[in-house]
């Protein structure tokens, strides 16, 4: 893939940036930075979210299906999930727009939607 | 003790001079200050060389991943991204006083308990996510970049995190903040509106609180933390900046679990009218203010043991205040300390630990002494200023407090 993704952080920066998430999540960060794929996408977006579940459970997101409900499903709250937004914006050097979050209802949006984002040419 | 006795049943200390009651305890009776030599920014020579930090906790960054917290802190950094600095001492605190006081969550959340807080905010997470937001023109910051930062942070975090269902609201006039919350926590009881209260003040003490004093030249440069506070002393230069966290229980008497560690038997408030930052020079706002506090609570000034003074180390204020305890007291001083000489200033936490040390005096039959008070102020002639702690039966006491805008609290206490 064309997109060099991740390429303005080094690993340790990546790891700097993801100090306290759990290690599988810095882990799939840097899958993602290596691969640059939305293959690669499907597991680093959801372990980012996992991180700011308000519950505190280590919920694996990884294995929920595409048509889970981030609200009613996963517990996804709306603040969570503009955390999660700001950390992706962070990352990705992105722009996720008010109006866009609102329209994601699931998490296979969401997938598609980060992999929109930051592969426009798929 | 009537229906509407209020008494205070559970204190949380998170302080420059301990993080437990016995610590803090210790402190006061062997005269040992909570004050460090500190670097505000790293590699500046800055004129501000001495704060009262916090055992156990360090904040060095806005980077909640920088902080470090003792093995006994109730707080879960990567759980609770809304708390601030002061919020976690808050935390801290306020478990505390809700374990001393015997509380269950069916208590805390029935809508009978209700909850004030008093800080400043966080200045430093304020700049912080501001910087963030025009970093690279991004126009992002953290989401809940308000919340945990503004004035009301406190209220806002420790009512969610505790259920509170009744009364919550922050107070704001600066180094009196804490003692409006406390008195105003005992008017929602007095009233018959809540039947408990927790108040708590706290503080972050980071170089974004300390440094705009600094502006004012209001801190001492000193740069000994053995002799930089010297409250009512004539060689005082200013006051030395504290952070924490202190908590407290009020219940309605007839309601309480535990046996009440004191009463608050009333308060009083009076400004000065006068400046926005300069008290009245003979303290007129807080004589007002005393004889207010007096008068609710039926007590005669001639009764009172002990005064724990506002007195900060400045000039003028504290010059102000010794005026004022001889306007209302005469010839017949009770004793007059300032804690402030060892805890140093904790601005809007200032009241409510003042109160709660005010409380260790009633209950452990002591006073503490004025630390480094070797030639008071002319103004304190006549004034009782005991420089050493001793044992004394303390029955009635009174914690003054004072704020920008010449605001000025008196609360009366008693032993149970």
């Amino acid at each position: 893939m064309a997109n060099a993704l991740l390429q303005h952080f080094t690993e340790s920066e990546v790891r700097h940036e993801l100090r306290g998430f759990p290690e599988r999540a810095v882990a799939a960060v840097i899958g993602l930075k290596q691969e640059s794929s939305a293959e690669a996408l499907k597991n680093a977006v959801p372990e980012i979210l996992a991180f700011y579940l308000p519950s505190g459970v280590s919920t694996d997101l990884t294995t929920q299906p595409p048509s889970a409900r981030l609200r009613e499903d996963l517990g996804v709250d709306s603040l969570t999930f503009a955390e999660a937004a700001f950390k992706m914006e962070e990352l990705f050097r992105v722009r996720i727009e008010n109006v866009e979050l609102a329209e994601i209802k699931t998490l296979g949006e969401l997938l598609e939607f980060v992999a929109q984002k930051l592969f426009p040419e798929v | 003790m009537n229906q509407s006795s209020v008494v205070i049943t559970g204190m949380g200390f998170v302080s420059s001079i301990g993080c437990d009651t016995e610590a803090v305890v210790d402190h006061l009776r062997r005269g040992r200050h909570g004050f460090s030599r500190v670097e505000l920014r790293q590699g500046v020579d800055l004129p501000i060389k001495v704060v009262g930090t916090v055992p156990g906790y360090a904040f060095p960054s806005p980077d909640v991943r920088d902080w470090v917290l003792p093995p006994e802190s109730h707080v879960d950094l990567c759980r609770e991204p809304s708390l601030p600095p002061h919020g976690v001492y808050a935390v801290d605190a306020a478990e505390q006083a809700i374990a001393q006081a015997g509380l269950t969550s069916d208590q805390l959340g029935d809508g009978s308990t209700g909850l004030f807080g008093a800080s400043s905010g966080s200045p430093m997470l304020l700049r912080h996510h501001l910087s963030v937001y025009d970093k690279d023109g991004s126009q992002r910051g953290h989401p809940l970049g308000v919340v945990r930062s503004v004035a009301g942070t406190l209220n806002f975090n420790l009512a969610a995190r505790y259920g509170i269902r009744g009364a919550s609201c922050g107070f704001v006039s600066a180094c009196a903040s804490s003692s409006h919350a406390l008195g105003s926590a005992y008017d929602e009881i007095a009233l018959g509106r809540q039947d408990r209260m927790i108040v708590v003040g706290a503080e972050e003490c980071a170089a974004e609180s300390i440094l705009p004093f600094d502006a004012m030249r209001a801190l001492s440069t000193h740069a000994d933390p053995d002799m930089a506070c010297r409250p009512f002393d004539q060689a005082r230069d200013g006051f030395v900046v504290s952070g924490g966290a202190v908590a407290l229980v009020l219940e309605r008497a007839s309601l309480a679990k535990r046996a009440p560690l004191a009463r608050l038997v009333g308060w009083g408030q009076a400004a000065d009218g006068y400046h926005v930052a300069s008290p009245h020079p003979e303290g007129t706002g807080i004589v007002t203010a005393m004889k207010r506090a007096l008068q609710f609570a039926k007590v005669d000034e001639a009764a009172i043991d002990y005064v724990n003074a506002h007195a900060t180390s400045t000039p003028a204020g504290d010059r102000a205040e010794a005026l004022a305890l001889r306007s209302v007291f005469g010839a017949a001083s009770p004793a007059v300390v300032s804690t402030k000489g060892l805890t140093g200033h904790g601005l809007s936490l200032s009241g409510v630990l003042e109160a709660a040390l005010t409380v260790l005096s009633l209950r452990g039959g002591f006073l503490p002494g004025n630390r480094n008070l070797k030639n008071p102020d002319e103004a304190c002639e006549g004034l009782c200023l005991p420089t050493e702690s001793m044992d004394a039966d303390v029955k009635l006491a009174i914690n003054n407090s004072s704020g920008f805008g010449g605001a000025n609290v008196c609360h009366v206490l008693a032993q149970p």
